[in-house]
């Protein structure tokens, strides 16, 4: 079986990340945040051992600015329901994933006002456009890092110069680079940073969080969830220092466990070293697709301006018709459609039919591009 | 002995890495009872090292409730 689905859920995990799991779930096992014994001692330093390699992945400098949640949706909803109030501005790009978009568009129908700026049709953003839609109303800028249709990486550094010269908030949804790209939180200006733990992290499903820099006023970011903390406990009021605010009732031990080892792991790797292999395997993938007659190709075409993931369509055959042929022919694991990014498929001109993506991630092969290739060139000759 | 109190546990998880970073004897104990504290987990030292704690925790830009000694 070859799996490219890495843009929905990172698979296979490094041995690592279940060995974790299974060693929380039958010698940790408490609740990590609450109790004082052994056990619990144990559970919490699970958690903040995740907590300080991901500071150390982003380049933050405070392990207690990385707050947990189930994952990068429940992060952008946070921010986005946390900070906008009726009759502030936000500004976002036309290829935003909905976890982004409809959080907004909510908001705007409660009287946030939104500027969309346009990308071209290979998904790229000039920081320019983004500056011309600032108005003195503009609180925040939210952007996806990188496509998770075509996988082109916005300009996040030079957008987070801009917000930074305009003292605006800076969002930045790293959903689909966190762990397969470089991210520096200090150096490229970034206020808040939502992740997922099983993409490129290389964790489980059901983990993910938002990195709270220290321009965030916390009175200002209102919490989704309130509840139990196991601090402050004489008090019937939310704590108001991080991460608590923001992580009310238990978090996933297990979960944190699996995503620590994921974490460690692509540490040791390196993630410029990630990133080269990416870029190598993206860069068979484009060459061998670009050969292929009838395979139209999305994107910039560029493997160094993007991500490892790569839309593209068969002319005269349905999205979904080659999917379904290479799950059943080939063995081959995709996605088709419209990736809960209408407006990135609007932006780059194939809504509402929607694309095939294959999205390799750090533990596919050489030879998996090449078989895929083979596979797609024997359905596109019929 | 005495103890640091700590207004979340994550804050004593860290508090316990940098003590043992220099080689201070701190362990991560359920707050005394008779103890006012926000959270459930203390770290406890030997008295002599109050001050080195005092410093270490402020370098390390840690925020504490109290220290109590026992």
């Amino acid at each position: 079986m070859i799996y490219l689905d890495n843009a929905a859920s990172g698979w296979p995990k490094p041995p690592a990340v279940g060995q974790a799991m299974a060693h929380f779930m039958e010698q940790v096992g408490a609740n990590p945040g609450r109790s004082g014994h052994r056990l619990a001692v144990e559970a919490a330093r699970t958690v903040y051992g995740a907590r300080e390699d991901l500071a150390t992945l982003f380049g933050a400098n405070d392990p207690l600015r990385i707050v947990f949640g189930l994952n990068a949706t429940e992060a952008l909803n946070l921010a986005l329901l946390g900070l906008l109030r009726p009759g502030d501005h936000a500004i976002t790009s036309s290829m935003e994933h909905n976890s982004v978009m409809r959080p907004l568009r909510a908001l705007q129908r409660q009287g946030v006002e939104l500027s969309i700026v346009h990308c071209s049709p290979q998904g790229v953003l000039d920081p320019l456009a983004v500056e011309a839609e600032i108005r003195p109303n503009t609180r925040l800028i939210a952007l996806i890092h990188a496509s998770n249709v075509v996988g082109t990486l916005l300009p996040v550094s030079a957008v987070g110069r801009i917000a930074r010269r305009y003292d605006l908030l800076f969002l930045v949804d790293a959903a689909q680079t966190a762990g397969a790209y470089p991210i520096d939180v200090e150096a490229q200006d970034i206020d808040l940073l939502a992740f997922t733990g099983h993409k490129a992290l290389l964790g489980p499903q059901g983990t993910g969080g938002l990195y709270i820099g220290p321009r965030v006023a916390l009175d200002e970011l209102r919490p989704l969830v309130r509840g139990g903390t196991g601090s402050r406990s004489e008090a019937e009021e939310q704590p108001d220092f991080l991460p608590d605010r923001y992580e009310s009732g238990t978090l996933s031990g297990v979960g944190l466990a699996g995503l620590a080892a994921g974490v460690r792991y692509l540490l040791d790797e390196g993630v410029a070293r990630v990133r080269e292999y990416e870029v190598e395997l993206t860069r068979r993938l484009l060459a061998g697709l670009q050969r292929i007659p009838r395979a139209i190709l999305y994107g910039s075409g560029d493997a160094e301006r993007q991500i490892a993931t790569v839309s593209f369509n068969v002319a005269g055959l349905q999205p979904s018709d080659v999917g379904l042929r290479l799950d059943e022919e080939f063995d081959i694991m995709c996605r088709v459609g419209l990736h809960c990014s209408p407006g990135a498929h609007r932006t780059i001109g194939t809504f509402p039919g929607g694309t095939v993506r294959w999205s390799l991630g750090y533990l596919n092969t050489v030879d998996e591009v090449d078989a895929a290739l083979d596979a797609l060139d024997k359905i596109a000759r019929g | 002995m005495a103890v640091v109190l700590f207004r979340n546990t994550q804050a004593a998880i860290r508090a316990e890495q940098v003590l043992q970073s220099v080689g201070v004897q701190g362990k991560l104990i359920p707050t005394p009872r008779q103890l006012s504290a926000e959270c459930g987990m203390a770290l406890r030292f030997p008295r002599s090292d109050s001050e080195r704690v005092r410093t270490l925790l402020a370098q390390a830009g840690l925020t504490f409730q109290a220290i109590h000694e026992l």
